[in-house]
């Protein structure tokens, strides 16, 4: 499975890994657990619903405006493939140090 | 990062992604209000079964109501950031960490139920307001063991986590 041309981008990956833990997550919540700022998290938000993988909704509790990030089965499943894209590069190089490490050294 | 990861590029962003949803897992916690307002709820159902001469089981089906309507608005959204928390349900918990949990809280519902059922007229005859004392008692035990669950959690998930990894 190839990586997700979407999530190879550092900051993208932070905000879905984030909201997998979590069915709604508020704003600020990610904001605060990845380390963004509001209008750089609104920027990446954007792009990420842009390809279906995140649901914004907004509201306001009580006189407080609010907007909660959700992580779809699109999203979701995405981040599974890019995971696993991950992991078998990592696997792919240990296996070939392994393999160069298991060749006898020439005489 | 471009293209495809090199990878160091690739381990790197696993354990990004990993640490990030760990760190999200553990700033799950009830608020302290919330905690305060469920204690005083437990601890005034049990004062009417002290205080009271008949109650019957009015004080403990509001009190079922009251938990019920909390567990249901900490579920949606608004609910949610009405009582202080953050993000609603929790997901990617690790399964060792909900087994664990569901043995020990029925191991616990067990024991104290047949404990209670033995001592049940000794208690009343012998020990004032033990309604109210026992629910302090659970309350006293369940506060302890806060930082318990959280630690377990943590381990857990970083052992699945690793083992994800490879």
């Amino acid at each position: 499975m190839p990586v997700d041309p979407a999530l190879v981008d550092p900051t993208r990956l932070s905000i879905v890994s984030v909201l997998s833990s979590a069915q709604w997550a508020e704003f600020a919540f990610v904001r605060d657990t990845v380390g963004l700022s509001d209008s750089a998290l609104s920027k990446q938000v954007s792009k990420l619903e842009d390809r279906g993988y995140v649901e914004v909704k907004r509201g306001h509790v009580g006189k407080r405006p609010r907007t909660w990030l959700n992580l779809s089965d699109a999203g979701r499943h995405a981040l599974e493939g890019h995971v696993r894209a991950l992991q078998n590069i990592v696997a792919a190089s240990r296996r070939a140090g392994e393999q160069h490490t298991g060749e006898a050294p020439p005489p | 990062m471009t293209g495809r990861p090199t990878p160091e590029q690739a381990a790197q962003a696993l354990r990004g992604a990993h640490d990030l949803q760990g760190r999200a897992l553990d700033s799950r916690r009830e608020p302290p209000l919330v905690k305060l307002g469920l204690g005083l709820i437990a601890l005034a159902c049990a004062a009417c079964y002290d205080v009271l001469d008949h109650p019957g089981q009015m004080p403990l089906w509001i009190a079922v109501a009251m938990m019920w309507g909390y567990i249901l608005a900490a579920r949606s959204r608004r609910g949610a950031a009405a009582l202080g928390f953050r993000a609603t349900g929790l997901r990617n918990l690790p399964a060792t960490y909900v087994a664990v949990v569901l043995a020990a809280c029925a191991a616990v519902l067990a024991v104290s139920g047949f404990a209670l059922r033995r001592t049940e007229g000794f208690l009343s005859d012998h020990v004032p307001y033990w309604h109210t004392l026992g629910i302090l008692a659970l309350i006293v035990v369940a506060t302890a063991l806060s930082p318990v669950d959280r630690r377990l959690r943590a381990r857990l998930l970083a052992r699945t986590q690793k083992l994800g990894a490879r």
